[in-house]
């Protein structure tokens, strides 16, 4: 589904990601773990066109992506989230959903100002899609509600359901339990679970091990912008190389 | 909001429109009806200042450039080539637009305070051009008479001259709904959220799709047709134009009436202008000192309703539960049954 091909990215000496290589296969949920600063995020923002690759090539079902602008690439059908909760604040909740949705619309400005029938009936698709999600959010009884009313938690569920929105074929989630209470997070990881459910690909940025071990199909290690490992999440458990990214090898003590 | 809610509000507007409709048939004096007018015409401006401004977040200080190239436009086409007023306002728009569109491409690649300085430069490219290209613009004494919009044959009520101020102050007053309408369609849709969610968060907009720049070069010509169009028709009121018209000082006032107004909200340009301008001819009688009351009055407003009146009106709505609001309520509960 999602093939990353020997991504590198420089930013001017330092080399944040090197030669990563990996792939998420069709509904399967891909952790990406690692200490911090070891290139998780940029990897994310390499996939979603945020950077430019200094090399290597990201696929999505065979197609290159690389070099391409965030729009473009999330027209292709790759969603993602930010590590910092970021949704629309000025917005209703339901119109974070219907503006994440009007990349699958057709209608341009003389449809907007005549009211075309073009235009009525993408709105009520967008509506109904935009329902859809936030009952899978479990929002729908907050669709009129400011953001600004919204729990944190709220918030996260709705950054999700933005990314949704948008009709994806891929999700990427940067550690969308960052900063939450421990039944907070509970939430937040049966949302996951059922997304993976209805056969959606997530690729996950998480620290907190235990979803890891649960949630994950298989985990990718990434220290110092290298892959380290590559396997279940038992395997990777066990993998010599992990341990010592995290705990610190016996010379650092 | 209820449905009750939405048929006060709607109720609210049509009593708005009723008194704008009635004011020629109450007011005699010549001198207010030309204030009003001007008011109309800047209100056009100002308006469409905001959906750049307001609405899409990118503070241009062009505007005054392009209500300019309207002006220019109308008074070139109708006094050299003696085009139809009519034909040279809708072409002058269009030409505005235009060079917005052009000089949109580049400019709009620079962001915020960078973005103001480049569409500042603009505006004041364009009062040179129009100053020193004499043998075209007529240089620093502009172009006199320009004909005023000839008689509109409508259906049914025979042909309508606009010789009269009440008939002039009508076509004002139809150009500033034609905009109110054109915006309330714009904004109240999902094109006009992609514009919001580009003032909200480009970031976050161009990962869910939206083609920010695209967005942003949309609503930069959009709002250089309309601020061209109020151009021209100011050019035809005042029978002449001059490089005055695109002034820093006009564009100036539009922002202020804007950011009074409420900026973000469609009446916030309407409500700026008329306010302003009635505050100006109240404190005139203070000569220099006007401006000087005039500034104090803008620091304490940005201080204490930095949303504008439009925005102020909106909170202590919320904070009071007036009988619009409590209205509101009432219909929700009858809603759910």
């Amino acid at each position: 589904m999602l093939r990353v091909e020997g991504l590198t990215k420089k930013f001017g000496g330092l080399l944040a990601v090197n030669k990563v290589s990996f792939t998420a296969h069709k509904g399967e949920v891909l952790a990406l773990i690692g200490p911090n600063g070891a290139g998780k995020t940029t990897v994310f923002n390499l996939i979603s066109g945020a950077l430019r690759p200094t090399a290597g090539q990201v696929y999505l079902e065979g197609k290159p992506i690389g070099g391409k602008k965030p729009y473009q690439v999330a027209k292709m059908g790759i969603a993602r989230t930010f590590q910092t909760t970021t949704v629309f604040d000025q917005l209703k909740v339901l119109d974070n959903l219907l503006v994440a949705h009007k990349l699958r619309t057709s209608s341009g400005l003389v449809d907007t100002i005549l009211r075309t029938r073009r235009w009525k009936k993408e709105l009520e698709e967008s509506r109904a899609r935009a329902m859809e999600v936030l009952d899978f959010i479990g929002l729908k009884e907050k669709a009129l509600a400011p953001v600004q009313v919204l729990t944190q938690e709220e918030r996260k569920r709705l950054a999700i359901g933005v990314a949704l929105a948008t009709g994806p074929k891929v999700l990427l989630l940067d550690e969308p339990t960052a900063g939450l209470l421990q039944e907070e997070t509970e939430g937040i990881f049966g949302l996951i679970k059922s997304l993976k459910q209805r056969g959606m690909t997530v690729c996950v940025i998480e620290h907190k091990m235990r979803m890891v071990m649960n949630l994950a199909d298989r985990v990718v290690v990434l220290n110092y912008g290298h892959k380290i490992a590559e396997g279940t999440p038992e395997e990777v458990s066990r993998n010599e190389l992990v341990i010592q990214a995290y705990l610190g090898g016996e010379h650092v003590a | 909001m209820g449905a009750s809610g939405l048929i006060l509000r709607k109720c609210m507007y049509l009593f708005l429109l009723l008194i704008a409709v009635l004011v020629p048939q109450v007011v005699t004096s010549r001198y207010i009806l030309q204030i009003l007018i001007i008011c109309y015409i800047f209100a056009v401006a100002t308006s469409s200042l905001n959906l750049l401004l307001g609405y899409t977040g990118q503070v241009s200080l062009a505007h005054a450039g392009f209500f300019a190239i309207g002006a220019y436009g109308v008074a070139i086409m109708t006094t050299r080539s003696g085009l139809n007023f009519w034909w040279a306002l809708l072409l002058a728009a269009a030409v505005s637009a235009l060079v917005g569109f052009l000089v949109g491409i580049p400019m709009l690649r620079t962001r915020g305070s960078y973005f103001a300085i480049a569409s500042l430069c603009f505006g004041v490219i364009v009062g040179i051009v129009a100053g020193s290209w004499s043998s075209f613009t007529g240089g620093y004494l502009g172009i006199l008479g320009v004909p005023l919009p000839p008689p509109l044959n409508l259906p049914g009520m025979g042909a309508l001259g606009f010789q009269s101020k009440a008939a002039q102050y009508y076509l004002a007053l139809a150009l500033l709904l034609l905009t109110l309408f054109v915006m309330h369609r714009l904004v109240n849709s999902p094109l006009g959220l992609s514009f919001m969610a580009v003032r909200n968060n480009e970031l976050l907009a161009g990962a869910v799709g939206i083609n920010t720049f695209a967005v942003k070069l949309l609503s930069f010509t959009v709002a250089s047709f309309f601020a061209g169009l109020a151009g021209g028709l100011y050019a035809s009121f005042m029978r002449t134009v001059s490089p005055e018209v695109a002034s820093i000082h006009l564009m100036f006032n539009w922002v202020v009436y804007l950011l009074l107004g409420g900026a973000g909200t469609l009446a916030g340009p309407v409500v700026g202008t008329l306010a302003i301008t009635a505050l100006t001819e109240v404190t005139q009688s203070f000569k220099d000192y006007s401006l000087l009351v005039f500034g104090a009055l803008l620091v304490v407003a940005m201080i204490y309703c930095p949303r504008g009146l439009v925005g102020a009106w909106e909170a202590m709505q919320r904070r009071l539960g007036t009988p619009l609001k409590r209205f509101r309520q009432v219909g929700v509960r009858d809603a759910k049954g």
